[in-house]
């Protein structure tokens, strides 16, 4: 049988917000008996998005918007977060500084981005707003 | 999220339940920071407990680990289930941050 759902959330830019989100998601994907590691694969990887939005992208400005669209599907999952700050980074310096040996507290969640889904990609217009489209193969139980 | 702490010997031992995700992490933070600046550098972590970890939790590790290090101090994490354990190997913190799979293997390896 063919799988397409979908959640879509507007939240103001707080990463208090997240857990909300991720409760939902988490959810939906339990609903519809997700592989328990992929449940937690997309946990973790709408965190990482979400606080990466709000922190970075937002500045932790709560006045700013951050959209969530969540899609469920046959066989994978589609995870698109924008915010409104519109503002442009270089995701992979931040992924090179994760990787160094020196251990900067900075990057992670981009390279654990990169090491969780199959695809990442960033759509900036700046001063508007940035894009990040996840896309994820999930498994079922059986 | 949930902290335990009990000092048996001269190891302080911390049990972690819940998340550890940007909204929890400040407060993990608080407590470790005032842990360590107490005096407690020989750490036992025990994720039995802890069923998520994101980034903003694996931060807070990589502080700890560089302030028991600089005190000259010692930090074992243990009792990980996969998923969180799987995120520590992922991304990289594995290869920094001792970890065992039971309490008994962390305390051995203090001594």
């Amino acid at each position: 049988m063919k799988l397409n759902k979908k959640l879509i959330f507007n939240i103001p830019s707080k990463v208090s917000e997240i857990k909300n989100i991720r409760d939902q998601i988490k959810d939906l994907c339990i609903e519809n008996k997700v592989n328990e590691f992929d449940v937690f694969n997309i946990q973790l990887a709408l965190d990482e998005a979400c606080s990466n939005a709000i922190e970075h992208g937002c500045m932790n400005k709560p006045e700013m918007d951050v959209q969530v669209i969540f899609k469920l599907r046959t066989d994978e999952m589609v995870l698109a977060v924008s915010d409104t700050g519109g503002i442009e980074f270089n995701p992979e310096f931040f992924e090179r500084i994760a990787t160094r040996k020196t251990w900067g507290t900075g990057g992670r969640g981009i390279f654990l981005l990169k090491s969780i889904c199959d695809e990442v990609t960033f759509i900036f217009i700046p001063n508007k707003k940035t894009i990040l489209f996840l896309k994820k193969k999930i498994q079922y139980q059986k | 999220m949930k902290v335990l702490e009990e000092k048996i010997g001269n190891v302080y031992n911390v049990k972690i339940s819940g998340k550890l995700d940007a909204t929890t992490s400040g407060e993990f933070d608080t407590n470790l920071t005032r842990i360590v600046d107490s005096g407690e550098i020989v750490l036992a972590i025990d994720f039995s407990g802890l069923d998520y970890i994101s980034s903003a939790g694996l931060r807070i590790f990589l502080i700890l680990l560089k302030k028991i290090k600089k005190a000259d101090g010692k930090l074992a994490c243990h009792s990980m289930n996969d998923n969180v354990k799987e995120v520590f190997v992922i991304s990289g913190f594995s290869s920094i941050i001792p970890i065992f799979p039971t309490a008994e293997e962390a305390q051995s390896s203090f001594e």
